[in-house]
């Protein structure tokens, strides 16, 4: 899967959030907020292009502190999430 | 001829030549012009000829919206290529091209019909985009005046900004209208926000050249009953974000506008208006306003 084109990470009041700056997504009306966790993992996922669940979940174990399966929980229902609003694709 | 202008502090210059009906046509322009552009931060000049080079590639094409002006914004090497058309299906109006940094812009207007909302467009753009760095945000809104402070309405086109606007003029004493589509917001100096009138203002012709702090930002939102709520910052920064022209795909332009709504989120009160279109939803709204404390 890969990261949708036309989105930036950027912070706002010292928070992350996901804003659509392509022309690709001139109809995106949202703004998407996102923990420090969530935006490693958008960081992660526009670094590695083309990646798997598992790589995002190694990066993450390679960061933060976890178990496995937290990190891979974690990954999967953030990945779930951006799937269905259109920031990400397979 | 070359006129010049200062909108919202920002001088510009615009050249047509004698003869040209356009000349005629300005009458908008009027009170913003000013003897000699010292400062121009743009120029714009009529030409009769703006070629349209096979390589262009499209960056944005607008929405193919019957109601709305259509535009859209190519890339030819270094240049930027802007064609309008009064809305989709119409012939094209006009066509510009832009140097990178926009600072200077050459527009061919397409039918004599079209060419004042050719320029016009073509003088909105250069603006938006040529002060997305200046602190400067051109808005889609309509804004009243009310003990000195300004009130600006956003939403998409045909929620009834312009409505609400008619509404406070005819129920709140001491309303009136600095301008019904497309006010400058600017971020001064000393850091104070002020709202400016300005040439552009849709279908309504007020042209003020005049200036008044901010009050507030509102998002008017149609409903079955009226209720004012304040935004959460990060809604207010969505609010602001999908209000004003510029163009956020440009990296320097995202990220000059990206710093000017995180700084305003911080200053200014933003709100949403739940409303219907009657007496009821002036009195709710400006009741909430006019009590704002500094």
């Amino acid at each position: 899967m890969k990261a949708v084109k036309g989105f930036k990470l950027r912070t706002l009041l010292g928070e992350h959030i996901i804003v659509a700056d392509g022309p690709s997504q001139i109809n995106f009306n949202k703004i998407v907020m996102l923990n420090e966790t969530a935006a490693f993992i958008w960081q992660k996922l526009v670094d590695f292009g083309e990646c798997s669940l598992k790589d995002l979940t190694d990066a993450i174990l390679e960061e933060y502190e976890v178990d496995e399966p937290t990190a891979s929980q974690s990954v999967a229902s953030t990945i779930d999430q951006w799937k269905q609003i259109g920031l990400v694709e397979d | 001829m070359t006129n010049y202008y200062k909108v919202a502090g920002h001088e510009f210059g615009v050249s047509i030549p004698d003869g040209n009906p356009l000349c005629g046509q300005l009458s908008q322009y009027e009170p913003f012009r000013i003897e000699k552009g010292e400062n121009c931060i743009f120029e714009v000049e009529v030409v009769d000829k703006v070629d349209d080079p096979a390589d262009k590639e499209v960056v944005y094409a607008g929405p193919e919206d019957p109601e709305q002006p259509l535009v859209k914004l190519y890339k030819s090497g270094e240049k930027w290529i802007y064609e309008m058309a009064v809305c989709s299906g119409r012939p094209l109006a006009a066509r510009m091209e832009s140097n990178a940094a926009f600072t200077r812009g050459r527009v061919e207007t397409l039918s004599e019909k079209g060419a004042l909302f050719g320029l016009n467009n073509a003088l909105m753009l250069m603006f938006a985009f040529r002060t997305a760095g200046m602190n400067t945000l051109e808005m889609h809104a309509s804004v009243i005046v009310n003990g000195g402070k300004a009130f600006l309405w956003l939403a998409a086109s045909g929620t009834g900004k312009s409505t609400h606007s008619k509404l406070w003029l005819k129920h709140i004493p001491g309303s009136r209208l600095l301008n019904d589509d497309n006010p400058i917001v600017r971020i001064m100096d000393d850091g104070c926000v002020e709202v400016f009138g300005s040439p552009w203002s849709g279908k309504t012709p007020c042209y003020r050249n005049e200036h008044y702090p901010l009050g507030a930002f509102t998002r008017i939102r149609r409903a079955s009953f009226n209720k004012i709520s304040r935004l959460s910052n990060f809604e207010a920064y969505a609010l602001l974000y999908s209000s004003s022209s510029g163009f956020k795909t440009d990296p320097a332009m995202g990220d000059a506008l990206h710093a000017t709504f995180e700084q305003l989120v911080m200053k200014c009160p933003c709100y949403v208006l739940d409303c219907l279109p009657d007496e009821e939803a002036a009195r709710v709204s400006s009741a909430e306003l006019l009590s704002i404390k500094d």
